[in-house]
């Protein structure tokens, strides 16, 4: 099969992940409230509510695990959340997706088949990021290679050979600059969306790859893709948005590949993507978005933070709210939302 | 009549997602890259209308590319719109704005930029 050309990758060695299974959204909450007022950063957040069953999963990935330590005991104590810390983790992503649901497919489907799960994934308008553990870091990175061609480095022999020659591992920079209003480049916002849910059990996750190949094919667009997984449930969540005028062809395509598998969808929904200056290195934007919509009253269905954008997922009914509670938090360097 | 072809170049692939839609949406035909010597080889193949560049990113920085643009004669007409976070908002870069006006870049438009600015100077620039 061929390679699917993509314009690169970014790497980040050595992070710790958080991940929590539970029945409150408050998870979210707590976390992204206690590294922002620690000033400390996460370069990955995932929110994923599963419509069926009212767990949630959230993960972060940060730089160290000191940093996610003191989280694991406060959600373990009060919500008796299922909770669990990883480090030496390595967080992956690759760009652009162009929103092809085949991309995300060709990347699930060449970890699947060697064998690897990563412990999420999380998309931005134009990055997937994973993460993977330790052991699986060179199998994920050939993986890549594999599934994908990129202008810099033919091979991921190459690419290590380069990185030890002249630049080494980017660093994580932790910025300190503070902004009564965070300012933004731009939010992009769109509508008629469904939000699909598909647990799938650690061996199936191929099967669902196969179904994003299909809806690849179909010339669909998936501008947004979240996963977690806990490691003793043995299944992971995924969440994920297509047009909501596509919803009969989609239900097809998961009742054929995945006949075992209920796949709940949520319609309409909206979702709001926001890009900003250093999003992906400075601490308390997410919190922001999270304190914002809480403040609103705007039940968060799916929140996605990957390289320098925060994307979350909304009811429509609650998109108009959103937008106004999002100016008062946000704004461009000329206007705000509204 | 043929879209008008504007490529970006930076480091911040969400940068150039935001960027790249905006343009689109506006009738533009966009060009993407993700460091300095792919936004070279982009611009071998294709000669845009416009560049946008950002300065610091790995394997060349837009800065260097610029520069050697506008030396070239057969690239040394290509509007260059140079996008940096030097100054207020990054203290500590190593870069400044004397730096960017050595280029001959033929606007400087300071991070965080707001997207309908740069549309405003894209469009400046084209006509």
């Amino acid at each position: 099969m061929s390679r699917i050309r993509l314009g690169g990758f970014k790497v980040f060695e050595n992070r710790a992940y958080f991940s929590s299974l539970c029945r409150t959204d408050a998870v979210l909450e707590n976390l992204c409230s206690g590294m922002a007022a620690n000033q400390l950063n996460m370069g990955l957040v995932t929110y994923v509510t599963d419509i069926g069953s009212g767990e949630t999963m959230t993960a972060a990935n940060a730089s160290n695990a000191a940093s996610l330590d003191p989280f694991a005991h406060v959600i373990a104590g009060p919500y008796h959340c299922q909770a669990e810390i990883l480090t030496g983790v390595c967080r992956i992503s690759i760009f652009p997706h162009d929103r092809r649901p085949d991309v995300a497919a060709a990347l699930i489907s060449a970890l699947a088949e060697v064998g690897i799960k990563p412990h999420c994934f999380a998309t931005s308008p134009s990055a997937i990021s994973f993460v993977v553990s330790p052991p699986n870091i060179d199998s994920a990175m050939e993986s890549v290679f594999e599934a994908f061609a990129f202008p810099a480095c033919e091979t991921y022999e190459e690419w290590l050979r380069v990185r030890r020659a002249h630049e080494g591992s980017p660093e994580e920079v932790r910025c300190r600059y503070h902004e009564d209003v965070i300012h933004i480049y731009d939010f992009n916002l769109l509508d008629g969306l469904d939000l699909w849910n598909v647990i799938v059990p650690n061996g199936g996750i191929g099967h669902f790859a196969k179904a994003l190949l299909e809806l690849g094919d179909l010339r669909f667009k998936m501008p947004l893709l979240v996963s977690n997984s806990s490691r003793g449930e043995g299944r992971m969540f995924f969440a994920f948005c297509l047009a909501t005028d596509h919803r009969q062809m989609v239900t097809q395509t998961l009742n054929r590949i995945m006949p075992d598998r209920e796949s709940p969808c949520l319609g309409p929904v909206s979702a709001i993507f926001l890009h900003g200056p250093h999003f992906g290195d400075r601490y308390g934007i997410a919190n922001s978005i999270v304190t914002c919509m809480r403040s609103a009253e705007i039940a968060t269905l799916a929140l996605s933070c990957a390289v320098s954008s925060i994307s979350l997922v909304v009811r429509s009914s609650d998109e108009p709210k959103a937008i106004k509670a999002l100016s008062s938090t946000f704004q461009t360097r000329q206007r705000s939302f509204e | 009549m043929a879209k008008k072809y504007v490529l970006i170049v930076d480091d911040d692939p969400d940068m150039v997602e935001t960027v790249g839609m905006m343009l689109e949406s506006k009738g533009y035909e966009v060009g993407k890259a993700y460091d300095g010597i792919e936004g070279e080889e982009s611009i071998k193949n294709r000669l845009p209308d416009v560049l946008v560049l950002d300065v610091m990113m790995p394997r060349k920085n837009g800065y260097v590319l610029c520069s050697e643009l506008k030396k070239n004669k057969s690239t040394s007409d290509i509007p260059i719109i140079l996008l940096t976070a030097v100054g207020e908002a990054v203290p500590s870069t190593t870069y400044s704005h004397a730096d960017g006006k050595a280029t001959q870049a033929d606007d400087y438009i300071p991070k965080p930029v707001d997207t309908q600015g740069l549309l405003a100077a894209i469009e400046r620039l084209i006509s």
